[in-house]
């Protein structure tokens, strides 16, 4: 720290200074006053002025950069909590929306049904689909009514499109139903066709082993009155699947190897990928120890 | 090198001051940089160079703000003085000293520009205490904040000779 007293030689100096200072301020506030209201600049003034002004504009820019990345960040929290939001929104959409349209779908199934078994004169048990094998290697699906509702084997099991197949195996609560696409155990069913319903026309429907998916007619006379377009239903004869429910359009037909019999490809009625709520047909003989809750039980789920 | 050096602090300072400085505070409390480099400038360089450059950055800065001419002028040149007078007597390497000196300076600076306002029919909005508590304590706290930072290179470049060297009076 330097010496705190202050040499007279100093002083005066100090003195002599602050009053130049003095003067000098006394000198700028007249100046600043005669100045307040002139127009215009002078030259120094102008040039000082271009020099700086590219240098203004650059921090001008940095600034207009900085006001907008802060109001981005300002925004962002707002931004993503409205984002958040609306997602939530859209998804509860989605979801509702995705709802509505599975149960407009069950309602139609379910007014079909409904249409189905008031028409028919058999008595129908309502189920729902409750299991598949998912790889499909087995052709069987279970519904979720048993013994308890009055199941029994080999009922047949129909849509309300046609025939899908019959009962294989019943628990109490529970059976399983094998479908007629199952090329293992080859459901036959007994059939004919609905235009001409000649007795000599009953064939047997298997499954085509060489287009999966598809069903096939055989053991048709070869005479008999078959053609494309067709509605094969089946004919009640053997006693396992009643009479009367379609299982299938003709799509082609043909002569087996040995110029015998005719046989035609089918496309089944039922869409046997898409099986949610079935019927099972309780034979007439049955109906009588039905219990009274199971003939007239319908799918679960609401119906709009 | 040094009039260069002082010339581009003085420019940016007030470029600054405009720009990037106005979203430092609230509503138009700002820091004044060209004040902070005054004083700065003043500490290392003594008396007679601290008036000078607190003339010529005063002047500047009227010019480039369209003020009368002396108005700001009168305000920087007796800080610079006066800081240069001050500074005469304590440690250049003491940096707590010039950031309580530009405080101080900001007060009596800011507290000066409101009647040198009030002289020159410039419209005030606040009292002098509203004017206090709002303008100038906030301020005091940038431009001591803002001397903590600066001061250092500043200090740094007045070691290299890179800025005006001291003029002390004779002894």
């Amino acid at each position: 720290m330097k010496s705190v007293l202050v040499p007279k030689k100093k002083k005066k100096q100090h003195y002599k200074r602050i009053g130049i200072l003095l003067l000098v301020l006394a000198v700028l506030l007249v100046l600043a006053a005669s100045t307040a209201h002139r127009q215009g600049v002078s030259f120094p003034e102008e040039v000082l002025q271009v020099i700086v002004a590219p240098v203004q504009g650059a921090f001008q820019r940095l600034t207009v950069t900085v006001k907008e990345f802060a109001a981005t960040l300002k925004n962002f929290r707002q931004l993503k909590q409205e984002n958040e939001e609306l997602r939530q929104k859209l998804a509860e959409a989605i979801t509702l929306e995705a709802r509505l349209n599975e149960l407009r779908k069950e309602n139609a199934r379910l007014r079909r049904m409904l249409e189905l078994k008031e028409a028919t004169t058999y008595d129908l048990i309502a189920a729902e689909v409750i299991a598949r094998d998912p790889a499909r290697w087995f052709d069987t699906v279970t519904i979720n009514k048993g013994s308890i509702h009055g199941v029994r084997e080999k009922m047949a099991v129909i849509t309300t499109d046609g025939l899908i197949g019959n009962i294989l195996a019943v628990t109490p609560t529970t059976a399983q139903v094998l479908l007629l696409t199952d090329s293992r155990r080859g459901v036959a069913v007994a059939a004919m066709v609905q235009r001409s319903r000649e007795p000599g026309e009953v064939g047997v429907v298997e499954n085509d082993p060489g287009k999966p998916g598809l069903l096939r007619i055989k053991d048709l006379p070869r005479e008999a009155n078959i053609l494309p377009g067709d509605t094969i239903i089946s004919s009640g004869l053997g006693g396992v699947f009643p009479k009367g429910f379609v299982i299938g359009y003709v799509l082609e037909t043909g002569v087996d190897e040995l110029g015998l019999t005719q046989y035609a490809t089918l496309q089944p009625a039922a869409n046997f990928n898409r099986l949610e709520e079935v019927f099972v047909v309780v034979p007439q003989e049955d109906a009588i120890d039905l219990p009274e809750e199971a003939e007239m039980e319908e799918p679960e789920g609401d119906a709009y | 090198m040094a009039y260069l050096i002082t010339f581009v602090l003085f420019v940016v300072s007030l470029a600054i001051e405009g720009s990037v400085f106005a979203l430092a505070g609230p509503d138009g409390v700002h820091p004044d940089p060209l004040l902070v480099v005054v004083v700065a400038l003043a500490v290392l360089a003594g008396m007679r160079k601290g008036a000078v450059l607190g003339l010529c950055a005063g002047l500047l800065q009227d010019i480039i703000f369209g003020a009368p001419l002396g108005f700001f002028a009168a305000v920087k040149l007796p800080v610079g003085a006066l800081a240069g007078l001050i500074a005469e007597d304590i440690y250049k390497d003491f940096i707590l000293a010039p950031m309580l000196l530009v405080a101080f300076f900001t007060l009596s600076g800011d507290v000066f520009i409101y009647f040198l306002a009030k002289l020159f029919d410039v419209p005030i909005v606040f009292s002098l205490r509203a004017y206090l508590q709002n303008y100038i304590l906030p301020r005091m706290l940038m431009h001591f904040f803002l001397m903590g930072l600066l001061y250092p290179f500043l200090y740094r470049a007045h070691k290299r000779k890179l800025l005006f060297e001291e003029s002390y009076l004779e002894e």
